[in-house]
């Protein structure tokens, strides 16, 4: 799948920002590195940013940074946990889960009510999939397990949860972002999620309340 | 666990570790990580591994093969540092080698610095002279030309770039300006500088200047002096 990419030019005239902004938000944090994609075109080196992605960055961070410091916004665009932690009662009342997602996973893991926000991620993503229908309560259990056993070793990198299915049986992988993944034939990829986006919308409901 | 001082006065070498104060006033190696309070070389150091102190004052010359993390960075001597170094306020006396990142609050630099990747930085003050491999990406940029300059790309809000006097023999013998591939930012002004690319909301071009082209937004001014290849507003 290729990105539409859009040039540093276009972007400007397009969303009404000037260059000092988008180096601030740069130095900031608020615009990943990787973004930045370097290419040579016929009048010299020009960068060019993927499309889609920077463009509902960009409105984000013009809605938002009235009410927060760019700091802040630095934080919650960041692939890093946020430092808090939510009441169950809170969780159910703010609708940050399903109550499905929220009895499962007591059931596993045994009753508990403060939750961090690792926890939060692991429920969210749980409840993301189980909301589709891409994947049963059953399998639900592995993307527990990897998230416990292997998210922390990403640090805050980007990564991706992965899906697979072959012949009914469901395999639950963390792959680094940006690698590609060619599977054989009679296995199919189920889910594709992007992490870090579910870390910010995680991030944006627990600042909303 | 409580910090003992390394003295290396004479020659000698340690392990890394935590220490309260590092000195090395005579020939010192240290192997492996450090984190340290206070870092003062007026010797030679190696130190192999990266290295964290509140604050480093290098006057001697100093080789760090990891990375640098502190808050203040004094380089009055010879630093050479192969990772990165993040600091928030960065003075630069003497020559300072970074094979990787600067990022810091504040950068002045009044002697040399040679940043093969990128710097970037709240305030950027120099005038002394200093190539950066990568993109200056710095809310207020500050160059009084004293020597080379040069950065692939320069980014930010306002970019100044004077030519502090200077005598006929220096400007006869050394080339004084700077050179980039592209400078954006809001307001530019800028002397003796040969660019491909400058664009800006209010850019003005200064005596000496070689730019090929230059894009604008509210207001464009040029010094007779410089060389303007095109210049159109957008």
């Amino acid at each position: 799948m290729k990105e539409e990419l859009i040039s540093k030019k276009e972007l400007l005239e397009q969303t009404g920002i000037s260059y000092g902004q988008l180096y601030r938000w740069k130095r900031k944090k608020l615009i990943p590195e990787e973004w930045f994609i370097r290419k040579s075109t016929f009048t010299g080196q020009e960068t060019f940013f993927p499309k889609e992605k920077i463009l509902a960055r960009i409105e984000k961070i013009k809605q938002m940074k009235d009410d927060l410091s760019l700091d802040e916004l630095a934080n919650m665009f960041s692939p890093n946990p946020a430092a808090v932690t939510l009441h169950r009662d809170e969780v159910v009342k703010r609708n940050i889960v399903s109550k499905m997602a929220l009895q499962f996973y007591i059931e596993q893991k045994g009753e508990q009510h403060i939750f961090s926000f690792a926890e939060l991620l692991q429920l969210y993503i749980l409840d993301q999939l189980l909301q589709t229908g891409e994947i049963s309560l059953e399998e639900g259990k592995c993307v527990f397990d990897v998230f416990e056993k292997h998210y922390a070793s990403f640090q805050g990198r980007s990564c991706e949860l992965l899906f697979l299915r072959k012949m009914g049986i469901a395999i639950c992988l963390l792959v680094a972002n940006g690698n590609d993944v060619y599977v054989e034939e009679k296995a199919k990829i189920i889910v594709r999620l992007h992490v870090p986006t579910c870390v910010e919308q995680l991030k944006l409901m627990v600042s909303e309340g | 666990m409580e910090r003992k001082d390394l003295v290396i006065s004479g020659s000698g070498s340690a392990s890394g570790g935590r220490y309260d104060l590092i000195k090395i006033s005579g020939t010192g190696k240290i192997h492996g990580d450090t984190d340290c309070n206070d870092m003062a070389i007026y010797g030679i150091a190696t130190m192999e591994g990266n290295v964290k102190a509140k604050a480093a004052h290098i006057s001697g010359k100093a080789r760090i093969t990891g990375s640098l993390k502190t808050e203040q960075a004094k380089i009055h001597g010879n630093a050479r540092i192969n990772g990165d170094l993040q600091c928030k306020q960065l003075d630069c006396h003497g020559r300072a080698n970074v094979d990787g990142n600067v990022s810091a609050d504040e950068v002045h630099i009044h002697g040399e610095a040679v940043i093969k990747g990128d710097c970037d930085a709240e305030q950027f003050h120099a005038r002394g002279e200093f190539s950066i491999g990568g993109l200056l990406n710095a809310g207020t940029i500050q160059i009084k030309l004293g020597g080379h300059c040069q950065a692939k790309e320069i980014g930010g809000e306002r970019i100044e770039v004077k030519q502090q006097g200077m005598t006929f023999l220096k400007k006869l013998l050394f080339h004084v300006g700077l050179t980039a591939e592209s400078i954006e930012g809001d307001e530019i002004y800028l002397e003796h500088t040969s660019a491909k690319a400058v664009r800006g909301n209010r850019v003005v071009i200064g005596p000496g200047c070689d730019i090929e082209i230059v894009e604008y937004q509210d207001e464009f001014q040029c010094d007779p002096g410089a060389k303007v290849g095109m210049y159109k507003k957008v």
